[in-house]
Order: C-alpha cells, then structure tokens, then sequence
C-alpha cells in the first residue's frame, strides 16, 4: 500500500486511525491497531464508571496499552470539556507522541501540545474549521463527514464532499473519517485527496472494543437505514435507532429547548448503552456505515484486510 | 479511462450521465454531453412550466437534441408525473430514445413496457432496499444517489459514501453513484466503491448550455461548502441553496408559478466556473487516469 504523508507524520505503516471513541476506545483496542501497523487511540474515559478518577482511569489506560504494544499510540482529547488541562498534563508525563483534539478551538492548546512535542491532529467538519486549524499549527485534519457516529459537525457535510474541499484549502495532510469501513472506503478517501482514514464504528465491532456485545451485535445487524442523527438543537449526533432517539425525535418535534434536550440525553445514557448494552435505554453512538459492517473480527484483522484489499481495488479502476 | 458495463449498456464512450433535471435538463445541454461520450438526459419540462404543454415540449426537445447530436441520449420520468398514464412513454418511444431514468416510485409500473419496445432503464433508488425492488422489477441498472444530492431526496438521508457499496453488495445489476459528484476525484472514489458509473446533476447547470437562470448558475459557483441545507424534513426533503426562493427559470419564463428554492447540490462548494458541458466530460476524463495513478 502507498506511503502517505500521514505514515511519516505519525510514524505507523498504514494510515489508519482508530478513533478515540468516548467510553469504549480502550488499551486493548488502541495497542491492537497499532500493533497492526495503523494508529490506535484512547479516550480518557475508557472503560471507566461516571463516579471514577478520569486522570487516574487515563493513566492507566495508556500504561496498559504500553505493556501490549511498543508501537506509536495516542490519545483522543475533546478540548472543550473541564479539566483538561489536567488530562494534557497526564498525556506529556506518559511521554505520548500522537493526540486528536476535537470540539474546541484549536488555538488555545495546539500551542501547549506542539511544545510538548505533541503531533496533533485535529477533528474538523468545514472548510472554515480547516484553515483554522492549519493556521494553529496542527500537523494534520481530520475531515469528519456526516456519516460519522456521534457528534457531528453542525453543517452536515457529507464525507465525499467535505474531503475534497479541505484537501483544496489546507496544504497539511488531511485524514477522511465518517462512512469508512472497507478498503473500497480507504481507497475512496484517498481518491478524494485524503492521505489517510479514521474509523470508529468499524472498530466497536472487534474482540478488543471494551464495548458491550450486544452494542456489538446491534452494529453488526444494523441495515443500511440503521442509524438517525438527533439532537440538531444541541449538536448534531448520530446513532442507532432505538427508544431513547426515539424519545429524543419526539421530544425536538414537540419543540423541546436545547436545555431541555440536554437536561434528558446528558452523558449517562451513552455510558449505559456502550459499556453496559442497554439496547433501548442507552444512546448508542453509531456511523452511518453499520449496514455494511457484517462480522466482530479481531482489531488488528481490520486494519490487515483493508491493507490487503487496497491493491485489489486499486487495480480495478485501471 | 476503464471501460464499464454502463458503458456497454448505453453504448456510451464514458459512464458519465447528466441528471434529468426538472424545468433545466434542455435539449442542449444533454446533446452536448452526449457529444462529450457521456450520456445526456431531458426532461420532458424543460423551458416549460406549464405542465399542460408538456407532451409537446418533449417531442420538441428530443427532436432538438437529435438535430444536435447522433449519440444515445435519454429523458428522466418521475414516476408520480406519469402515474399510469403512458402517453410521454409513448412519445419517447416513437421518437426512439433507447434510455429512460425513472425515480420516486414503483419501477415495476412501467419498467417492462419500456423495455417490451426496446428502451433500457435506469432507475434511481436511496435505499438497499428500494436498489432490490427495481432490480426484481427487472430495470437494467440503478441510480444510487445520496443525500448529497439537489433536490427531493429519499427521508433516510443515505449519503453517497455509505450507499453505493452497500447497494452494489446487494445487486448484481450495474450501479451508477449520484450525489456529491462533480469531478475527476468524485468519479474515482465512486468507482473505488463499486460503483460502474456517475450521474451528477449540479455541475452541469453551471454550464453555458444549461437553460438555468444566469443569477442561478452564478449563486451555484460562488456557493461554499456550506451553502446547501435540506428542508422539509418529516414530509419531503428537499437539498437546495440556503435562504434563496427564487423561481428556477425566471429568465425562460415569466410565469406566476410559486417561488420555490434553488435546487442544489452538496457539491456546490467546489463548482468554480461555468464551463461548456463537454469541458465537464472532458475534465473528468482526462484526470481520472492521473487520480489512479495517485493511489
């Protein structure tokens, strides 16, 4: 498979960045993907309870992933979220070479982490977020369409769409994530311009997520209308269908306010429903792309089958 | 560039198909691209809002397009204008068009009636689901296009990107992209994913040939990233410019139909230009080899 920019950037054979997915992008997981020649990342919160130390429950996330892998791994950080300066604090005492930064503004700390010696990453939904971040001095974007589980941008820009027009307006690598599961999705990407992928649902449905089975099992029976992006009042967020969207639709059609929406979906709710599996309870953060993922594999069999499907659908399109 | 069952199928150059665009897919527009080697579609209305006039403005369209190229070019028909009337059919029929699109209803109404007197059909679908029914119903290939779309599209909101696979995964029949499409990179990336073809419509209003509204074609090239939103969620979404409720063809006819919105696409952002429709062809064409020989 071709070397990109992004290979050297973060020293890994295959650009490929598992993402840092809140509660459930574990050590075992990130140390699995990288093991197999793409970049794993952590979430702080992994695996943790809403009452646990996170400082503590992210040190010892990296230092399990450490013992399983002496591969380069990183840590996902949502900026906006309180104390983090804290949790940067953790991630330069780790020696950690490699964060994704998201929701927030790049300015403030891509200055702090470059110093540290930091490769920073940072998540971006438009061509504005993009020549931002470019101008704070990340070392590469990750352009996040539409598809992507969770929260999303607040314009909606699809994946197919977005990847061109940030690889026209920045001149730092650009990773495509959102709607990506297969080698046909990694070479699309790279077709658009990007120079690497970041998936994160694909990556729930392996042996080594710490996400729930039946989290699991519902992203592997999941159609290709499976999922539904709520919440528009608040942030845009994708997941599986299920009684709690359901709710949540409900309540935005009776024209329930931002705080109301927020009073009702909170964080508990996505704990329960990735680590503990409450099905119809829970929010279950989920890409568009679930339809298509059919099997739970091992972490570093997707990273394997992607690399050795590449070639395959490369050569036809000559 | 490869070679494709589209184009066999369409006994087209380049599987690279305009969109029938209500109101603007006019007789020189798709005769242009069929000139380029790829397929142009009318629409029966095209320069006419007056619906009543509609059979002879396609007799007069196709008879245009035909004065202008002796390449393969089709008409779309929403299935809801037609409902079970026959009589455009019948008119595409006698005027021997060997391909129709077809969308927003049930392919088994009139798909084998087309074919009974030789006309392929492509039908346009937005779920795995629908892409099933219309190969069942026996079409020659279907449009799978996304939410990236311009214009109504389908209420579960499947983008190109996570759409196009999963219905080639589900099909045997050929599988044409639309959505989010207007360039050489597009084309590649929608054949990474399976995909034997691309049909787009945006880019091909921002063409001299195109009967659109200057002021529309204009607001389609300095339209960003963000300038397209989806209305009318919960009854039909519709993809179009933001805040801009215009009539599509002020300048073609000054009629008194209601304001409607400038019907767009996602892929506005990166329409920089208005360029001749062969030159749209041609650029796709020409970067395609330059794109895989990238990867």
């Amino acid at each position: 498979m071709k070397k990109t920019r992004i290979c050297e950037l973060l020293g890994i054979e295959y650009p490929i960045i598992q993402g840092g997915m809140t509660w459930i992008a574990n050590a075992e997981l990130a140390a699995a993907v990288s093991s197999a020649g793409g970049l794993g990342l952590i979430s702080p919160n992994a695996s943790m309870r809403l009452e646990d130390d996170l400082l503590a429950n992210l040190r010892s996330q990296i230092r399990t992933a450490k013992r399983l892998t002496d591969k380069p791994f990183g840590v996902n950080l949502v900026v906006q979220i309180p104390g983090i300066e804290d949790l940067i604090g953790v991630v330069i005492e780790e020696g950690i070479k490699v964060v994704t930064t998201s929701a927030g503004n790049p300015a403030i700390y891509t200055p702090l982490l470059k110093e540290a010696g930091m490769t920073v990453l940072h998540l971006v939904a438009s061509v504005r977020q993009a020549r931002s971040a470019e101008r704070s001095g990340v070392d590469a974007v990750i352009a996040e369409g539409y598809e992507a589980g969770g929260h999303n941008g607040l314009d909606e820009i699809p994946t197919l769409v977005l990847v061109p027009q940030v690889v026209d307006a920045v001149s730092i690598p650009v990773v495509a994530a959102g709607g990506i599961a297969d080698a046909r999705g990694f070479a699309a990407a790279l077709a658009l311009g990007a120079e690497g992928v970041q998936m994160g649902t694909r990556f729930i449905a392996t042996h080594e997520c710490i996400a729930h089975g039946n989290f699991k099992d519902g992203i592997i029976n999941a159609t290709d209308t499976g999922t539904m992006v709520t919440g528009r009042r608040l942030a845009p967020t994708r997941g599986l269908k299920n009684d709690f969207l359901a709710k949540v639709a409900e309540m935005e059609q009776q024209g329930a306010t931002a705080e109301e929406l927020f009073a009702f979906i909170g964080f508990a709710p996505s704990r329960i429903g990735q680590l503990k599996g409450e099905m119809q309870e829970g929010e279950l953060y989920c890409g568009a792309i679930s339809g298509m993922i059919s099997e739970i594999t091992s972490a570093g069999d997707v990273v394997r089958n992607i690399a050795d499907g590449y070639s395959g659908v490369v050569a036809s399109l000559r | 560039m490869k070679k494709t069952r589209v184009c066999e199928l369409l006994c087209i150059e380049y599987p690279i198909i305009q969109g029938g665009m209500s109101l603007i897919a006019n007789a020189e527009l798709a005769a242009a691209v069929s000139n380029a080697g790829g397929l142009g579609i009318i629409s029966p209305n095209a320069g006419e809002h007056d619906w009543g006039k509609v059979e002879g403005n396609l007799r007069s369209q196709i008879r245009k397009a035909k004065s202008l190229t002796d390449k393969p070019f089709g008409v779309n028909f929403p299935i809801p204008v037609l409902g079970q009337d026959r009589s455009l059919l019948d008119i595409a029929i006698e005027e021997g068009i060997p391909v129709v699109t077809t969308g927003a209803g049930s392919p088994a109404l009139h798909t084998s009636y087309l074919q009974e007197h030789g006309v392929r059909v492509l039908h346009l679908v937005a779920s795995v689901k629908h892409a099933k029914g219309a190969e069942k119903s026996g079409v020659d290939a279907v449009i799978a296009e996304g939410y990236e779309s311009g214009g109504i599209n389908s209420p579960d909101e499947l983008t190109t990107f996570i759409l196009v696979p999963q219905v080639v995964d589900a099909v045997s029949i050929p599988v044409i992209a639309a959505g989010g499409i207007c360039d050489a990179r597009g084309l590649v990336a929608a054949l990474a994913l399976g995909a034997e073809g691309v049909q787009m419509g945006t880019v091909f209003i921002a063409t001299q040939e195109c009967i659109a509204d200057q002021d529309y074609k204009d607001a389609i090239v300095a339209a960003n990233d963000t300038a397209t939103i989806i209305t009318g969620r919960g009854s039909m979404p519709i993809r179009g410019l933001k805040s801009e409720l215009i009539t599509q063809g002020q300048q073609i006819a000054e009629t008194d139909i209601a304001p409607r919105q400038m019907i767009c696409g996602a892929v506005a952002g990166m329409i920089n230009e208005i360029v001749s429709a062969g030159d749209v062809v041609r650029n796709i064409v020409e970067g395609y080899d330059r794109i895989v020989a990238g990867l």
